[in-house]
C-alpha cells in the first residue's frame, strides 16, 4: 500500500514556530510561498474567492497508510462530514471546508504520536467549555479575517479602509491566541506561543501604531457653547494634544511634503497615499505570521467540528468518546455504539454494544433483512477512520485496535459500462481486495458472493474468509448463507473465525442488537410483509387495476 | 532611498519595509508604468517651471523695456521742448483769441501809424512770422480754427506780402505766383520766417506735460511705439518756430455774394479780412478789408491762376493801404486800371 502524500510533506523548521493544532511538531501543509503571495494579492485587491478553501484543500496531510479509495464513497464519508461535523457558535451555524476535513479523515496519520496529539486538544477542549468558547472565538475572527480577506469589492469600497480593518482583525485573532490559550495543557498551547513571539515582534508593535494613529492622531478639548433653545452655538478648540509618541504621527507640514514627494515618485496624491504605503508596510512585516491562519482555520475547523458531532449525538441522546487502543489480540468493546450516519434521519437511534474477545479476528454477521447488519459494518468503518484520525466515536465507550488500512465493499450499483454480470463484479471486488490488503487492516464486506447460486457462492466465500485469516484483519462480514454460516461455526475450520447474529425480540422482530452466534432465518417473509409482498396483498393490486382498467373501457365507449 | 515617510520615532524595520513598499509600489501594480507617471509628472511639472520662470522673465524684460522706451521717449520730449518758453506753449491759444475776435463783427480798418513809414511793414513782418488763412466761419471756434489751419499753406499772398511784386501788372504777380505754387528757392527764402498755424497746432501738443503724462501711463510697448510715431511725425521744430512768432498775420475770406460766378480753382469776388497782430505786446499793427475780384485777371489765366493772383494782389493792397496816407481806415480796393 502506498504512502499517501509522504513525498511532499514539509519538513519541521526549527527556527518557525507554527500554529500548528494537529501534529505534535508543528507543520507547513502547504505552499508557504505560493500562499503567501496570493494572501499578498488578497490583502491588496480584495478579489480571491476561493484562497482559503483552495489552500486547504491542497495542504497536505500527515502520511498515512490508508486509502480513501478503498472506503470513503462505501462510508458516506462526504455526508458523514457535512452531517455530523457542525460548527455552531451562538445561534449561528457557520459552513465548514467539507473536502479539506474530508481529507483530513479519510488519510488517517500512521504516526501515532500525531494521533494522541490530536486526542489530547480534543480533550482537553471537552473538558474546559472557556478553551472552547476561546477556540470559537477564535474561529469567528478567522471567519472574518477569510470573509474580508477574500471577497470585499464593490464601487466605493475604501480599500485602506478593508486593510485597516483587516489589520485590526490581525491584531484581535493574535491577542485572542495569546489570552485565551495561556493555560491550555496540550496542543492548544502553541496558540499562544506563536501570538506570544508575535506580539513581540517589531511589526506587531507597529501594527499596534498603526491602527492607533488611525483611531487616534490627536486629542482636542473642545468648549461647546449651548444656546437656551438647546442647540450648539458653536465651540472653541481648548487644546490640542498629538500622539507625539507614535512613529507614524508627524507635523502638518511633514505630511504635506511627505504628499508632495510621494506625488513625484508616481503615486497618488493625498493622504489615502501615505496611509496606503505605511500599511504596506506594516503587513509586510507581519505576512509570515498572517499566513498560516489558513492552515490554523483548517486546523479549528477540525476540532470545532468533531466538537460539533458530539453535541450532535448529545441532543440525540447519545454519546461519544475518544477510543482506547488496545493490542489486536485484546478483546474489541463497544459499547453504546451507533450508526452516525443515522443522525441525520431524525428517525429514533438505538445504540448497541459489540463485543469479541479479540480484534484481529474474521466476524460473519449473520440475521434478517433490515435488522442492522450493513448500518454495523457502516458504523464500524466509521469508529475506525474516527478513532484513527484522533476523534470521538459513535460510542460511549470503545476498545479499539490500530489498524493499517481499511477496505469497504458495500454499496454494488449496476454501471451501464460494467463488463461483467453481478457475480464477475463481486469477484473483481475479491481480487481487487487482496491485491491492496495490507496486513492488520480493517475489512468490510456486505453480502459476500449473494450474486450466485447458494452452493457455487459457498464455495468462493470459504475460500476468500480463509485466505483472509492470513492477513490476521479485523474482518466484518455479512451474509444470508446461513447454513453455510452455521456449518462453519459447527465444522469450526477455519482459524479465528467469530459470529455475530442480530438478536431478535419476543415478537421475532430485529431488537437491532448483536449477540454471538448465527441467525436461523432472514425473515424475509416480515420484510415481504413490512413492505407489502405478501399473495394476498399483491393479489389485491391486481383486482384494483383490473378494475381500473375495465373502468377505462366502458369511459372511452361512452 | 530615504523618503519623508520615515522617521527617527520608527523602528529601522519599519523605516526599511516603508521604503521598500515606496520603491515596489501597490502590491500587483506596475512598477515600471509608476516609474513613468513620475517621469512624465517630473517632465511636465519641470516644463511648468521653466514657462513660468519665462514668463516671469519675458514680463521683466517687457517691462523693462517698456520702462527703457518711455524713458528715452519722455527724453526726447523733454530735449525737444526744452527750448520751449512758458509763454510759447500757449502761443496757440492766444492765437486763438486774436483769430476768434477777428472773425467775429468787423471792428473797422485800422493801420497802426508807425507802420505808414516806408519800410515799417516789412520791418514787422521780418519777425518770426505765424501764418494762417481760412475761410472766415472756420474762425469762430477752436475746432474750425484747426481745420482751417490745416488746409492753410504759405501762398501767393505770403509771399507778395513779404516779397513786394516790383509792378502791379499781372505778368509781374504771376511770376510770385508760379514762385509760391512751385515752392522754390525763391519763394522759400522770402518766406522763410513766416510759419503755418498747423504746425504749432498739431506739434505743440506733444510738447505739453499732458502728452508727457500720456506717455508715462502708456502700459505697454505698442503703446509707446504708437506714441513715438506720433513724436516721428510732428513737425516739432515749425512748431517750436511758429509758437516762438512774435507776428501774427491771418486772412479771413467773407463769403462771396451768393449768384455770382466762381473760377475753376474757386476763387469768386469776396471780402477778404487781413489782420497783423504783435502777439508780444498784444498790439494789433493793420485790420483791413478787401474786396478780391478775379474778374480783372486775363482769362488766359484766369482758370489756372485766379486764387493765386487775387492773392498777390491783396497782398499789394495791403501794402498800398498801409503806405496811403489819406486814412487808416481807408478802403483801397483794387482797381486793374491803376
Amino acid at each position: 500500500m502506498a504512502v499517501a502524500a509522504s513525498e511532499t510533506f514539509v519538513a519541521p523548521d526549527a527556527g518557525a514556530l507554527l500554529p500548528d493544532l494537529l501534529h505534535p511538531t508543528p507543520t507547513a501543509r502547504f505552499d508557504f510561498e505560493a500562499t503567501k503571495l496570493a494572501v499578498t494579492l488578497a490583502f491588496a485587491s480584495g478579489v480571491s474567492g476561493g484562497l482559503f478553501a483552495e489552500t486547504l484543500d491542497r495542504a497536505q496531510v500527515a502520511p498515512s497508510t490508508w486509502q480513501p479509495g478503498s472506503f470513503a464513497a462505501d462510508l458516506f464519508l462526504q455526508n458523514f462530514v457535512a452531517l455530523c461535523f457542525k460548527i455552531r457558535v451562538g445561534t449561528k451555524e457557520s459552513a465548514v471546508s467539507t473536502s479539506h476535513l474530508v481529507r483530513l479523515l479519510a488519510r488517517p496519520p500512521q504516526d501515532p504520536a500525531i494521533v494522541d496529539h490530536r486526542r489530547a486538544v480534543l480533550a482537553e477542549l471537552a473538558d474546559s467549555p472557556e478553551l472552547r468558547r476561546e477556540l470559537e472565538r477564535l474561529f469567528v475572527m478567522l471567519l472574518r479575517f477569510r470573509t474580508l480577506l477574500e471577497g470585499a469589492t464593490g464601487p466605493g469600497w475604501d480599500t485602506n479602509r478593508r486593510q485597516l480593518d483587516v489589520l485590526a482583525l490581525v491584531k484581535e485573532i493574535v491577542d485572542c491566541m495569546a489570552d485565551g490559550f495561556g493555560e491550555a495543557q496540550s496542543g492548544l498551547s502553541r496558540l499562544a506561543a506563536f501570538a506570544r513571539r508575535v506580539r513581540a515582534g517589531e511589526a506587531f508593535q507597529s501594527l499596534a501604531d498603526l491602527l492607533r494613529y488611525d483611531e487616534n492622531l490627536a486629542t482636542l478639548s473642545l468648549k461647546v457653547g449651548v444656546g437656551a433653545d438647546g442647540r450648539i452655538r458653536g465651540f472653541r478648540v481648548v487644546s490640542v494634544q498629538k500622539n507625539d509618541e507614535n512613529p507614524f504621527v508627524t507635523s502638518a507640514w511633514r505630511r504635506l511634503l511627505t504628499k508632495v514627494e510621494l506625488f513625484a515618485r508616481g503615486f497618488q496624491f493625498g493622504e489615502r497615499e501615505v496611509m496606503a504605503r505605511l500599511i504596506d508596510a506594516v503587513f509586510e512585516g507581519l505576512k509570515d505570521d498572517v499566513v498560516p491562519f489558513i492552515q490554523l482555520f483548517g486546523d479549528v475547523e477540525f476540532y470545532l467540528g468533531a466538537l460539533g458531532f458530539r453535541d450532535t449525538a448529545h441532543a440525540a441522546g447519545l454519546a461519544v468518546c475518544l477510543p482506547s487502543f488496545v493490542p489486536a489480540e485484546a478483546p474489541l468493546a463497544l459499547e453504546g455504539f451507533f450508526n452516525p450516519l443515522l443522525l441525520s434521519l431524525g428517525a429514533k437511534v438505538i445504540p448497541c454494544d459489540v463485543t469479541l474477545d479479540r480484534h484481529d479476528a474474521t466476524t460473519l454477521v449473520t440475521g434478517p433483512n433490515s435488522g442492522g447488519k450493513t448500518r454495523l459494518l457502516q458504523a464500524l468503518g466509521l469508529a475506525q477512520l474516527l478513532a484513527q484520525s484522533g476523534v470521538f466515536v459513535p460510542a460511549r465507550s470503545a476498545s479499539l485496535s490500530w489498524a493499517t488500512g481499511l477496505v469497504v465493499s458495500l454499496i454494488q450499483e449496476t454501471k451501464a459500462d460494467q463488463a461483467e454480470g453481478r457475480l464477475g463484479m463481486e469477484l473483481m471486488r475479491i481480487r481487487a481486495l487482496f491485491e491492496r490488503l495490507p496486513p492488520g487492516a480493517m475489512v468490510i464486506l456486505d453480502e459476500l458472493c449473494s450474486g450466485t447460486n447458494p452452493s457455487e457462492g459457498e464455495e468462493i466465500f470459504e475460500l476468500v474468509v480463509g485466505m483472509l485469516t492470513r492477513l490476521r484483519p479485523q474482518a466484518f462480514i455479512t451474509t444470508h448463507f446461513l447454513a453455510f454460516a452455521a456449518r462453519l461455526e459447527r465444522e469450526r475450520k477455519i482459524a479465528d473465525l467469530r459470529f455475530l447474529q442480530v438478536e431478535l425480540g419476543a415478537d421475532q422482530e430485529p431488537t437491532y442488537q448483536f449477540v454471538p452466534g448465527v441467525a436461523h432465518t432472514s425473515l424475509a417473509g416480515h420484510a415481504a410483509a413490512r413492505l407489502g409482498v405478501t399473495g394476498e396483498q399483491l393479489m389485491a393490486l391486481i383486482e384494483h387495476n383490473l378494475a381500473l382498467a375495465g373502468e377505462n373501457r366502458t369511459r372511452k365507449r361512452d | 532611498m530615504p523618503t519623508l515617510l520615515t522617521n527617527s520615532k520608527m523602528s529601522p524595520a519599519l523605516a526599511r519595509r516603508i521604503e521598500a513598499s515606496i520603491r515596489k509600489g501597490r502590491p500587483g501594480g506596475m512598477a515600471v508604468e509608476r516609474r513613468f507617471v513620475a517621469l512624465f509628472r517630473f517632465v511636465t511639472l519641470v516644463g511648468i517651471v521653466v514657462a513660468a520662470v519665462s514668463l516671469v522673465f519675458l514680463k521683466r524684460r517687457e517691462s523693462a523695456d517698456l520702462e527703457r522706451s518711455r524713458a528715452e521717449l519722455l527724453a526726447r520730449v523733454q530735449k525737444e521742448s526744452a527750448s520751449l518758453l512758458a509763454e510759447d506753449r500757449s502761443a496757440v491759444d492766444r492765437v486763438e483769441v486774436w483769430l476768434t475776435r477777428a472773425a467775429g463783427p468787423y471792428e473797422g480798418d485800422y493801420v497802426d501809424e508807425s507802420l505808414r513809414a516806408p519800410g515799417a511793414l516789412a520791418t514787422v513782418l521780418a519777425a518770426p512770422v505765424i501764418y494762417v488763412r481760412g475761410p472766415l466761419a472756420d474762425f469762430r471756434g477752436s475746432t474750425g480754427i484747426e481745420e482751417a489751419s490745416g488746409s492753410s499753406r504759405k501762398d501767393p499772398f505770403l509771399l507778395c506780402l513779404l516779397d513786394r511784386p516790383s509792378t502791379r501788372s499781372e505778368s509781374a504777380m504771376l511770376a510770385k505766383v508760379h514762385a509760391a505754387f512751385s515752392g522754390g528757392p525763391h519763394f522759400r527764402e522770402h518766406t522763410a520766417n513766416a510759419h503755418r498755424l498747423f504746425d504749432a497746432v498739431v506739434g505743440l501738443p506733444l510738447l505739453q506735460p499732458s502728452w508727457r503724462a500720456k506717455v508715462r501711463a502708456a502700459n505697454t510697448q505698442e503703446d509707446v511705439v504708437r506714441l513715438e510715431h506720433e513724436l516721428d511725425h510732428a513737425p516739432l521744430d515749425e512748431a517750436k518756430k511758429a509758437a516762438a512768432a512774435h507776428v501774427l498775420l491771418f486772412a479771413m475770406d467773407e463769403p462771396g455774394a451768393s449768384g455770382g460766378l466762381s473760377e475753376l480753382d474757386g476763387e469768386r469776388p469776396h471780402d477778404v479780412r487781413v489782420g497783423v497782430v504783435d502777439l508780444g505786446v498784444g498790439r494789433v499793427w493793420l485790420r483791413l478789408r478787401k474786396h478780391a475780384d478775379p474778374s480783372w485777371i486775363s482769362l488766359g489765366k484766369r482758370a489756372d491762376y485766379a486764387s493765386g493772383l487775387d492773392g498777390c494782389a491783396l497782398a499789394l493792397d495791403v501794402h498800398e493801404s498801409v503806405t496811403t496816407t489819406n486814412g487808416a481806415a481807408a478802403q483801397v480796393n483794387y482797381d486793374p486800371r491803376r
